[in-house]
């Protein structure tokens, strides 16, 4: 009987403690919205955390860079989470996140939340794809002949069809890199008369089929091509500086970096899961403020802060992006005023 | 060295031994509630996310999603996989348990640190480390290569992804079973003309055997709900885990939310039969 006595008393202190873990849980979440949880040394007076959820190739940029020079300038906290623009989109949809900002690459997984989420959106900058070799491959002394231009282009896309060439690329299905790169191919047939089948010999199947042994996690594939273990591999300009890694500029026609050749991007395209089709567009960096999230002045705070000088000369400072006059898609005025100021409205 | 004092302590009030004074039934149903209710409300916190799974689930997602052509190839995967690797556990996982149990290495602090340390690396860093091990170009994957095998986004890259995920759990928890094991009894049958390889299989393996299952099973476990190291070095073929991530990035949570489901379903089972056998098999032990 003492034993039941003291069994009850256990159980009783565990449960406490349980209730202790998950209120212990409410005021970390809460915390994080202290503002010198980032570091930040700014106006004190300003409480709140912006949020932001951002494509992957961003998370140099926005947690070593972008994020505590924020938290400086304005004394707000910071908090990021990095992903597949498509897939960022999906959860914040599914509400299984929560962000006050979302910047995506290219508009359309901003488009798909729908006004209720996202009335307007900006853009701001663009990239390119790069392809991104490994200095140590076998293919290296190509790789770095046509890179320097003493070797046509055109060869390039010869030589990733060679049998046994390791490429690495991410999911077309859930990433705008691994569509992007699809499309750049299919420019490139087109652009240098390649044969019909020099795509699916590239990609070693059918261009969205997830099956392909080529595709891998984002993050997974900047891994692999640092470990040596791809030949080459699709990359973002940005990324491919960031990460100091050797690769092969392409022309603005093909390489969906220059606005002006939208038209020419849109003659490429593939159909996704669920019968989707998606077509070429230029490699935009476009930001949106998400309606009803919580900390609402945090959220406009950054995006003002991304869209400011101090803002832009960090963008052009890390490289591989190329900052675009501040474009509004949506009504001017359902942009906060703080944002509008830093559009000249 | 003196031996200590021992004060025997008579039973008295509240203390409940034989002849003493009983406790009122009512006080005793009091105990007895607050015992089951506190461990009601641990077992609850602990299952909040399997709560979250079953009410957040509604049948129409569960059979758009499940209806899809294809749906339940990564079950098999998943199936094939984890089989394969719990033989693989089996085969190179229980010499070492029982070579760390008996205490038959040099140095067996540096083995059981070396268990710990894949133990407590992350499993995204596992996933990343394969890569530097296994990758095309590496020794391991040129002799792959040679035998027109690859450990990059196939069906062996699964395998090992799994096994480096599981192999821990499963090497602690035998090398426990091992050690539960009375040596005196091994001792015995080889002095009854026993060689070594029939006292493993007739005395150790059965003694250990309800200890044994649940490591296993909790390899099973950790094997089917892999994903840190998977989704690095086998994000094709897909299992369960990359599944249900991929779904949750291509079409949302309530799409995504039945793989999980069929996860729990499929993975369940042989934990809960290990269970309940260790749990009879120790019963009869008991007597």
């Amino acid at each position: 009987m003492a034993g039941m006595a003291g069994m009850a008393g256990m159980a009783g202190m565990a449960a406490l403690a349980c209730l202790g873990l998950a209120a212990a849980g409410c005021s970390s979440s809460g915390s994080s919205g202290n503002p010198g949880n980032s570091g930040g040394s700014g106006d004190a007076k300003h409480s709140g955390t912006a949020n932001v959820a951002y494509a992957a190739s961003l998370t140099y940029l926005n947690e070593r860079v972008f994020g505590p020079a924020f938290a400086n300038a304005t004394g707000y906290a910071y908090q990021g989470t990095a992903g597949p623009s498509d897939g960022l989109s999906g959860e914040i949809a599914a509400k299984t996140i929560f962000p006050n900002v979302f910047i995506s690459v290219g508009d359309k997984p901003i488009a798909e939340l729908g006004p209720k989420l996202a009335r307007w959106f900006i853009q701001y900058a663009s990239t390119s794809i790069v392809v991104a070799y490994n200095p140590a491959s076998k293919y290296a002394p190509q790789f770095e002949a046509i890179a320097s231009g003493k070797k046509p282009l055109a060869g390039l896309f010869t030589l990733m069809e060679q049998p046994g060439f390791q490429l690495g690329r991410t999911d077309p299905n859930t990433d705008p890199q691994g569509r992007a790169f699809i499309y750049m191919l299919e420019l490139a047939q087109m652009k240098y008369h390649l044969p019909k089948d020099t795509v699916t010999k590239i990609l070693g199947g059918p261009p969205a089929s997830p099956k392909s042994t080529q595709i891998f996690d984002e993050a997974a594939l900047d891994s692999r091509l640092q470990a040596g273990q791809v030949d080459a591999a699709s990359a973002y300009l940005s990324q491919a500086k960031q990460l100091h890694l050797r690769y092969i500029a392409l022309p603005p026609d093909i390489n969906l970096g220059d606005a002006s050749f939208a038209g020419q991007y849109a003659k490429a395209s593939i159909t996704i899961t669920g019968n989707e089709t998606k077509t070429g567009s230029p490699l935009t960096l476009d930001i949106t403020t998400i309606s009803g999230a919580k900390d609402a002045a945090a959220g406009d705070a950054f995006v003002a802060y991304v869209l400011s000088k101090a803002g832009r000369d960090l963008y052009a400072r890390q490289g591989g992006y190329t900052l675009l006059t501040p474009a509004l898609t949506g009504p001017a005025d359902a942009v906060p005023a703080l944002i509008r100021k830093e559009l000249g409205r | 060295m003196a031996a200590s004092p021992v004060t025997v302590v008579p039973p008295g009030p509240g203390r409940g031994g034989p002849g003493g004074p009983a406790v009122p039934r009512g006080l005793r149903y009091a105990n007895r509630s607050l015992a089951v209710a506190g461990t009601g409300i641990i077992w609850i916190v602990l299952l909040g996310p399997v709560i979250a799974l079953l009410t957040h689930l509604s049948w129409s997602s569960i059979t758009s999603s499940l209806s899809a052509p294809g749906a339940f190839d990564p079950l098999i995967t998943s199936a094939e996989s984890g089989a394969v690797t719990l033989g693989v556990l089996l085969l190179l996982g229980t010499p070492l348990a029982w070579a760390l149990a008996r205490g038959a290495l040099p140095f067996p602090r540096v083995w059981e640190t070396g268990v710990l340390a894949s133990l407590l690396l992350p499993p995204l860093v596992v996933g990343l480390l394969l890569v530097f091990m296994i990758g095309p170009y590496t020794p391991i994957g040129h002799l792959l290569g040679d035998l027109h095998l690859s450990a990059t986004n196939t069906f062996l890259a699964l395998v090992i992804a799994q096994v480096y995920e599981s192999a821990p759990y499963y090497v602690l928890g035998a090398q426990a079973a091992f050690a539960s094991v009375d040596p005196r009894l091994e001792q015995q049958a080889a002095l009854l003309g026993d060689p070594p390889g029939r006292v493993f299989r007739r005395v150790t393996v059965p003694l250990a055997a309800p200890g044994m299952a649940m490591a296993l099973a909790i390899a099973w476990a950790r094997a089917m709900g892999a994903f840190g190291a998977v989704v690095i070095v086998a994000y094709h073929p897909t299992g369960l885990p990359l599944q249900i991530w991929t779904t949750l990035q291509e079409t949302g949570l309530p799409s995504a939310l039945p793989y999980a489901l069929v996860l729990l379903v499929v993975a369940l089972p042989l934990p809960i039969a290990a269970y309940i056998w260790s749990a009879r098999a120790r019963g009869r032990r008991r007597g």
